[in-house]
């Protein structure tokens, strides 16, 4: 990813009449990028397909930020890999290597998994990407 | 010590970081022109299957197996070496990026805690990548890579060569399996009973050198623990721009080796854009396996009439280099690029053809976006597209995925 967008951010207050003499500098910028991505090494980008996780306003066609770096915690939405597939599902941690996958959409069950031969954990889900005009 | 962290199978385990259905299955990938084999992933390997073999001769065995085929997909596995090298230099005050799939870094930590850090290493990369390493460690790189060969063997991927442990493990490895060793230069001392590393090790100075080379002097040097062989890469001056790699399997053909020259200066040219800045110079090098017989390196350089950041130009500069470097029948082990007199694109001056730069800027503009949407392969200059002979191979092709918003892996 080369380009990033830099919007430059102005800490003084815009004051009608007279302009101030210190407007002319901008006091830094913001990017996306930094304010999303915990560490660009380890982060990845999915295509969300389905509508399983509506709930938690992930909708089809999204794109998820997924940072591999990060441990998952019980109630982390996360992708896995679960017979072959990945998922994206919340992930509630119980006793003995049980994990369940919870869907954020009332039309489907929860999977209740080992999580040491039936799941393996890709990532922990750090923000949604989703473009509201092409 | 010097340690060195070689990806198990990288290409194939590339391959499967996206593909969960494959994770115990074999995968095998494909040069991109003759359809062989030159990456296999374990499961593979225990299948009987060589490296360097035709397709044709184990397409059924691979078929009975369920195994997949791949296409060399090498945007994937740059963007994933990228970032194996990225956290690998966090680790280390000194790194060499020797290979796409393997670098040396210097080890920091003191002795007691250096296993400990060779398994760190390996988790942080199989964590954050989904990519298996493993460690080898030793005095010199030539210990460190005598290492990682044990490293493989052993279940958690580590082994150190401690200086106490050199007698006994250099007296188990067959001379010809020593880095830099290769076959003719063992026929060679296999003749003088020179069978293991250990021989070799404690043959006179004077002796090799006379009747081999000094690269081989120093390969025994290194054997006896003092570092001697130094870091691959030319050295850059300050503001220069190097892209550079080994190739994970030599390359014979010169289609081949264009098209690495191009994604070498492609990868180039993107740091020159991200520094908003032009280049007037560009040196490509190749090189065939220092260690083997015959050794080439050449390098030539061209000076561009203007400076410029415009790819297709500067594809066509390098591949005009390509030219007087290029001989037929060596097998190349690595090529590089490197740009030169780098200025910003502000301070260059404007010809009077200044419009003709500005369409080339849009140009430039377009294809940034067009790749970042559609993938690498989108918008090629037309010299390139045209010797694309291997694009029917293309359905072996994995996704992009990690490079193009189009091929992203899906999450259900």
């Amino acid at each position: 990813m080369y380009s990033s967008f830099v919007l430059p951010l102005f800490l003084e207050p815009v004051k009608a009449g007279f302009p101030s003499p210190a407007s002319d500098y901008a006091e830094g910028s913001l990017d996306l990028n930094e304010f999303l991505i915990r560490d660009r090494v380890s982060t990845f980008y999915v295509r969300v397909a389905g509508d399983s996780m509506i709930g938690a306003g992930i909708f089809s066609k999204d794109i998820l930020m997924v940072d591999r770096g990060l441990q998952a915690k019980h109630g982390d939405i996360v992708v896995a890999a679960v017979q072959g597939e990945f998922t994206v599902k919340r992930i509630f941690f119980k006793e003995r290597d049980r994990v369940i996958l919870h869907p954020e959409n009332e039309l489907y069950p929860d999977m209740e998994l080992d999580c040491r031969d039936e799941l393996t954990l890709f990532g922990v889900v750090t923000a949604v990407v989703r473009k509201l005009k092409p | 010590m010097i340690a060195l962290v070689d990806c198990n199978s990288f290409y194939a385990s590339c391959e499967k970081v996206f593909r969960p259905d494959l994770q115990d299955k074999p995968v095998v990938v494909l040069s991109n022109n003759d359809g062989c084999i030159v990456a296999m992933s374990k499961e593979a390997k225990d299948l009987g299957i060589k490296r360097g073999a035709p397709l044709f001769k184990c397409r059924q065995q691979l078929k009975d197996q369920e195994s997949l085929c791949f296409s060399s997909n090498y945007t994937l596995y740059q963007d994933l070496s990228n970032r194996v090298m990225a956290l690998l230099a966090r680790e280390t005050s000194h790194i060499e990026v020797y290979s796409i799939d393997e670098a040396f870094l210097s080890v920091d930590s003191p002795p007691s805690a250096t296993r400990e850090w060779g398994l760190e290493i390996i988790k942080i990369i199989s964590q954050n990548l989904g990519i298996p390493v493993s460690v080898g460690v030793g005095r010199s790189k030539t210990l460190a890579k005598a290492a990682a060969t044990l490293a493989k063997k052993s279940p958690q991927g580590y082994f150190a060569m401690l200086p106490s442990m050199e007698e006994r493990v250099l007296k188990e490895i067959p001379v010809h399996k020593i880095w830099g060793i290769g076959p003719s230069k063992a026929d060679y001392l296999l003749s003088r009973s020179i069978l293991t590393a250990w021989d070799l090790r404690n043959m006179d100075d004077w002796d090799v050198k006379k009747t081999m080379t000094l690269v081989t002097l120093k390969t025994l040097w290194e054997l006896r623990g003092k570092p001697s062989i130094e870091d691959e890469d030319p050295q850059t001056d300050k503001k220069g721009i190097l892209s550079s790699l080994g190739f994970s399997s030599p390359i014979k053909e010169k289609q081949e080796l264009q098209r690495a020259v191009a994604s070498y200066m492609s990868r180039a040219v993107r740091k020159l854009w991200s520094q908003n800045s032009q280049t007037s110079n560009v040196t490509v090098f190749i090189m065939t396996n220092r260690f083997k017989e015959n050794y080439y390196f050449k390098e030539y350089s061209q000076r561009l009439e203007n400076p410029s950041s415009y790819l297709p130009e500067l594809i066509k500069a390098a591949l005009n280099c390509l030219e007087h470097l290029f001989i037929r029948g060596l097998e190349y082990h690595k090529a590089g690029v490197l740009l030169h007199g780098i200025t910003p694109e502000a301070s260059v001056q404007l010809d009077l053809f200044s419009e003709r730069n500005n369409s080339r800027d849009r140009i430039s503009l377009v294809v940034k976006e067009m790749e970042q949407r559609y993938g690498r392969d989108i918008l090629k200059p037309l010299a390139s597209a045209m010797e694309d002979r291997w694009a029917m191979k293309r359905e072996l092709l994995s996704p992009a995925y990690t490079t193009c918003w189009e091929e992203l892996p899906r999450v259900y």
